[in-house]
Parts: C-alpha cells; sequence; structure tokens
C-alpha cells in the first residue's frame, strides 16, 4: 500500500493547468474563429460598397444602417423573414405537440410492438433527405400543395418527427417511475399524469428538442428549394441565396452580409436564451 | 368477525411477471386501524404485495377487499389508499404545499378547503413553515414529512409505506420511527407497512407478516413471532444478533425431556411431544441473549473468538467444541481473553427446536 503510493508520487506529474491545456487551446480557438466570423459579418454589414472591398479588418468608417433597410426592402428579406417564421414557428409547434405524447408512450407505456415502432423512428432518422425529394414532391403535386409554406411546413414536421421523438424518449425514459405511480394514486388518470407531471419534469428535454429543431429548420435549405418556386414564398435560406445571386449584378455586399446578420441573428437569440436549459437537458440523462 | 369489519382482507392472491410467481396464494386480512409490517429479504414479495394493494400492478388471481369491498380490479384512485414511496416521489417542480394538495387539485377541491387542509396536514407534521419550498431546497426528513403529508391529508382507509425509512442516517430513522407510531396512534387510520429492517418491524407493528419467495410464513404480534416462530426461517429473521442454530444428536426424548447432544457436552430441554428417536439429528435454537456465564461446569462449553463491546452489553463470538460458531449477547461489560474457554447456561425454556424441514417443534399453533 504504502509502496505503491510512494510509487505514485514519485512518477512526474504535469499540473492539471497544462494537462488540459491542449483542450482548452482547441476550444478558444474555434470560439475565437467563430467569434471572428460573426464580427466580420455584422462590421461589412455596416460599411459602405468600397469601404467593404478595401478595408477588410477596419472599423466601419461611417456607420451605414441603412444596409439592413435595403436588404429588408430591396432584398425582400422581410418578406422571407415573416415566412421564416411562420414555418418555422407552426413546424416546432407542431413536431413537439405530436412528438412530446409521442415519446412518452413510447418510454413508458407497456404494449404490444412498442419496441418495433421505435425502432420504426429509429429507421425514420437514418434515411439521407435527397432521396426523399422526388417522393415527397410527388406527394405534395397530388395533394395540391407543392411550392406552398403548408407543404413545407408538413415536410419539415414529418422530417423531423423521427428525431426528436428518439431524443425525447430518451429523457421520458430517464424520469423515475415512482412519481408516476404517485401521480396515478393522487387521481390522475394518464393524460393527468403526462400533463402535470412527466411534461414539467421533461421541460429541459422538450427545450432541447425545440432549440435543436429552430436551428436546423431555420437554416434549412435543399427541402425548400426543391418545393418552393414562386419568389413570393421564399424563406429565408433561399432569399439570401437569391440576394447572392443578385449582387453579380449590383455589386452591394454589405447589403448581402445585412441579409445574413438577419438570418443568424435570430438563432444567436434563442440560443442565448436557452442554451442553458438545453445543456442542462442534455446531461439530465447521463446523470441519472 | 364479519369481513365488513376488516380493514384490508387479501384471499387467495397470486401474481405472475412472466412465468415467475412473486406472489402465492397469499391470504391475509388486517383489523380497522392495525399498524401491520410486512416484512422479508429484499424479493419476497412485500412489495410487490403492497404495490398490489395500492393498485399499481395487477394481480393475476384472487380477491383483495378494502372495507368489505372488492377492489381488485378497482383503479388505484379509486381504492382510497395513500402511499408514501421509498424515494418519496415528490414532484420536484412543485412546492411542499402544492405536493401535499395534488390529489385535491386534480379532484377540483374548491381552493380554500384545499389550503385549509394542506395547512392542517402540515401542522401535525410541523411543516407548516416549508409550504413555500420545492422539495430539493428540504433535507431528506423534511421530504420524508412531505410525502407524509401527502398522503394524510387524503385521510384515506389505508395508508400503505413502502420503505420510508431507509433513505434516512440512523439518528433521524429511530427519531422518525418514533414519530410514524405516534401519528398512528393520533389519527388511528389502519397502516400497512413495508420493511426489511426486523428492528422497525418489531418497534412499530401491532401485527407483523413475514413473508419469504412469494409466501407469507407466519403472521402475529411482534412478540409471538419472537417467542414462537413457526420455523427456522422466522426464527433467524427475527431477532439481532440472529439467533444461533446449532446441530445436535438425539440421546434420548421422553415425556420428561428431550436430552441432546453437543460435542461432548449434554443439554436437556422441555419434552417436545414430537417422535425424536435416539441418534437423530435435530436443530436447536439458542437466542445469542439466553446464555450466562455458567456457575461452575456450566451446561456448554465454547472457547472464545472475538468480543464485541456494546458499554450496556457485551458480543462474544465463539466455538463450541466441535467447530460450530455462536454468538452471545451478556448483560454489562465483560471481556474475557480471545482463546479462553466460558462454561454458559442455557435458559432453557427459550430454546427452539427445528426438525429437518426447519419446523418448530415447540410451535405452539393456538397463538396465533
Amino acid at each position: 500500500m504504502t509502496d505503491t503510493t510512494v510509487a505514485a508520487r514519485r512518477q512526474p506529474r504535469l499540473p492539471g493547468w497544462v494537462r488540459r491545456l491542449p483542450a482548452y487551446i482547441l476550444v478558444w480557438a474555434w470560439t475565437a474563429f467563430t467569434l471572428a466570423a460573426i464580427l466580420y459579418v455584422v462590421m461589412s454589414a455596416l460599411k459602405t460598397k468600397r469601404e467593404v472591398l478595401r478595408s477588410g479588418w477596419n472599423l466601419p468608417q461611417e456607420w451605414v444602417w441603412s444596409n439592413f433597410a435595403t436588404a429588408w426592402t430591396v432584398g425582400r428579406l422581410g418578406e422571407y423573414f415573416i415566412n421564416s417564421l411562420l414555418v418555422v414557428g407552426v413546424s416546432v409547434f407542431a413536431i413537439l405537440l405530436v412528438s412530446t405524447p409521442a415519446a412518452y408512450v413510447l418510454a413508458r407505456a407497456r404494449f404490444r410492438g412498442r419496441e418495433t415502432l421505435t425502432n420504426l423512428f429509429v429507421i425514420g432518422m437514418g434515411i439521407p433527405i435527397p432521396m426523399l425529394f422526388i417522393p415527397i414532391f410527388g406527394i405534395l403535386s397530388y395533394l395540391r400543395l407543392s411550392d406552398s409554406l403548408t407543404g413545407l411546413s408538413l415536410v419539415f414536421i414529418a422530417i423531423s418527427i423521427p428525431v426528436t421523438i428518439y431524443l425525447l424518449t430518451g429523457f421520458f425514459a430517464s424520469l423515475p417511475s415512482e412519481l408516476e405511480a404517485a401521480a396515478v394514486l393522487e387521481g390522475c388518470n394518464d393524460f393527468q399524469v403526462f400533463w402535470h407531471v412527466m411534461l414539467p419534469l421533461a421541460m429541459p428535454g422538450v427545450l432541447t428538442a425545440l432549440i435543436l429543431n429552430l436551428i436546423w429548420l431555420w437554416n434549412e435549405y435543399q427541402l425548400s428549394l426543391v418545393i418552393l418556386n414562386s419568389p413570393q414564398n421564399r424563406t429565408l435560406p433561399l432569399g439570401l441565396y437569391s440576394l447572392q445571386n443578385a449582387m453579380q449584378y449590383t455589386g452591394d455586399w454589405p447589403g448581402m452580409f445585412a441579409g445574413v446578420t438577419i438570418v443568424i441573428i435570430p438563432t444567436i437569440i434563442a440560443y442565448a436564451l436557452l442554451s442553458e436549459k438545453m445543456i442542462a437537458g442534455m446531461t439530465m440523462g447521463a446523470v441519472k | 368477525m364479519s369481513t365488513a369489519s376488516k380493514a384490508f382482507e387479501a384471499r387467495g392472491v397470486s401474481k405472475l411477471y412472466g412465468e415467475t410467481a412473486v406472489l402465492k396464494d397469499i391470504d391475509l386480512s388486517i383489523e380497522r386501524g392495525e399498524f401491520v409490517v410486512l416484512l422479508g429479504p429484499s424479493g419476497c414479495g412485500k412489495s410487490t404485495l403492497m404495490r398490489c394493494i395500492a393498485g399499481l400492478e395487477k394481480t393475476n388471481s384472487g380477491q383483495l377487499l378494502i372495507d368489505g369491498r372488492d377492489v381488485t380490479t378497482v383503479a388505484p384512485a379509486a381504492r382510497d389508499v395513500a402511499m408514501v414511496f421509498q424515494s418519496y416521489a415528490l414532484f420536484p417542480h412543485m412546492n411542499v404545499a402544492d405536493n401535499i394538495g395534488f390529489g385535491m387539485r386534480i379532484a377540483h377541491t374548491p381552493k380554500a378547503e384545499m389550503s385549509a387542509r394542506v395547512l392542517a396536514a402540515a401542522k401535525l407534521l410541523k411543516i407548516e413553515h416549508l409550504l413555500d419550498r420545492k422539495p430539493r431546497a428540504l433535507s431528506g426528513g423534511q421530504r420524508q414529512r412531505v410525502a407524509i403529508g401527502r398522503a394524510i391529508v387524503r385521510n384515506p382507509k389505508i395508508f400503505l409505506f413502502d420503505e420510508p425509512l431507509s433513505n434516512l442516517d440512523a439518528a433521524l430513522r429511530l427519531e422518525t420511527r418514533v414519530e410514524l407510531t405516534k401519528l398512528h396512534h393520533r389519527i388511528g387510520n389502519t397502516m400497512i407497512y413495508v420493511t426489511h429492517d426486523q428492528v422497525e418491524a418489531m418497534t412499530m407493528a401491532d401485527k407483523i407478516v413475514v413473508m419469504r419467495e412469494g409466501r407469507i410464513e407466519q403472521i402475529g404480534s411482534p412478540l409471538e413471532l419472537y417467542n414462537n416462530p413457526k420455523n427456522l426461517f422466522v426464527a433467524t429473521f427475527l431477532g439481532q444478533p440472529p439467533t444461533n442454530v446449532v446441530e445436535t444428536t438425539v440421546v434420548e426424548s421422553s415425556a420428561a425431556g428431550l436430552t441432546v447432544a453437543v460435542g461432548e457436552d449434554r443439554l436437556t430441554l422441555p419434552a417436545t411431544g414430537a417422535v425424536l428417536t435416539p441418534g437423530q439429528t435435530v436443530r436447536i435454537g439458542l437466542r445469542p441473549e439466553s446464555f450466562s456465564i455458567g456457575q461452575g461446569r456450566g451446561a456448554l462449553t465454547v472457547l472464545v473468538d472475538l468480543v464485541e463491546q456494546l458499554g450496556n452489553e457485551t458480543l462474544v463470538h465463539c466455538q463450541l467444541a466441535n467447530g460450530q460458531t455462536l454468538t452471545l449477547k451478556l448483560p454489562g461489560q465483560i471481556n474475557p481473553p480471545a482463546g479462553s474457554s466460558l462454561a454458559l447456561d442455557v435458559a432453557r425454556d427459550q430454546t427452539m427446536i427445528f426438525d429437518g424441514d426447519g419446523n418448530n417443534l415447540r410451535y405452539d399453533g393456538r397463538a396465533e
């Protein structure tokens, strides 16, 4: 016993901060890179056309706020912003509305075929989205919903449900079952157990699902490109692309940077507001 | 007594998990106001029986009656029982008042009545100053009280306690044990309490139900079970340290008494009434406290292995000449050196005699 401790002490051991240094360097480098990119975009959005091409990392000489107005009105990002807000808002709401109770039942209820059903959702996660372009387009045309925000919402909902259910099933499974038993004895029916007890406890998980869906749907480009044709139906990522195309003729780079800023700001705000809860949610399943 | 006066009755209740029977033909009746402890080792089915009574588990056969009403297929909430869980199962997102009043909120009880009853229950348990706190801001003992409060506020016909003290430290466990017993005296409802701790069972119960492998081994008051155990299992499960079981050979058995050989020593015990032939092996049960240091030669000679001083009493671990071990619990402070020999007297009327199947040959079935 004594021998081994002495031997262990004799071995040269680096101080903690030295051992953690590579990890710190990596994290700080990543953070610096991300912040620099965001800073560059936002700064460039406030410069004049000429200054963007010349000054690089310098601060704007005069702050040209009108770039945002240009992107918003001339670039039609205002309209696209509303479209995105509608599609993403409705989709995320519907995804959670469907997935949360479904995940609860899959995690907790005992019925024949439960595992098969769970596996079906897992398989659903593995299908590459480009494989679905043609069938989705076919179905939407049949339903007369192609080139419509409703159609896009339906596709978003359908595609997000498997991964959301998978995520939430883990959360519900980690909650102690005695709480359910206690609620049942207090007179709750199945829905009341879910609503009054299990849902509030799974809130970190629901918020995690909310923010992950929010970010990926807000930035979704491929499906929107396939489904939407009319300019008035475009969502922000499509709008940004058309703005970039327009730049080739107008050379209004600050306007485009303003557009990029408009696209990224909402997700940054959402993440800032919800990240603490989301991290709590992500670690909850692990610790329990 | 008529069925209607029983607070609870189980008739031939069985429960299977897949192919495994966890409850086998359980018959049990509990009078109103009784404090009944279901006692047994882990996996004996005591918690399952309690969950069946609560309605959290379905039975495979048999009947459950509460106050004479068949509740076998009745929903848990409609059985008029309240349960305190081992983990307390407090709702973490609600404060103490909301936890206690949760059942009433679900039943849409008027707010004024709800707060009055919550406050009354809280006062009874001396937790009225904690009503605004969330469970995570409470100590283990306080959480325990809130869990009991949630049960009390409903004034159920039967309280169910599932090992409620096992998460508390030793000092708090003792204190809560006393308080629970007092609470039972004060409110007088029927209580069913599950534990594997025989001290809790002995101190709290009006009636103990000893269970093993899904069956009831014996039912009786704590002292009945202690003094008159039906078999080896009950005899060794109750009592701390456990009963010493010693293999002996019958020397002589008559109406006058039974003489057995323990190595070189001879013990003469009261007659059993069972037919025992000389040369037959029987096991005798000797409680650790039934020994005393012998005057003169004594009845049994042992070699001291180890001495544990508890202050008010002394535990002596020792060996018989044939190598079988004994634990003695002797009053006061004595300190025989290890390796020394002790001559012991045995309180003969406290001795139990077990046959090959472990049945107590001196068991008096009329006592139940």
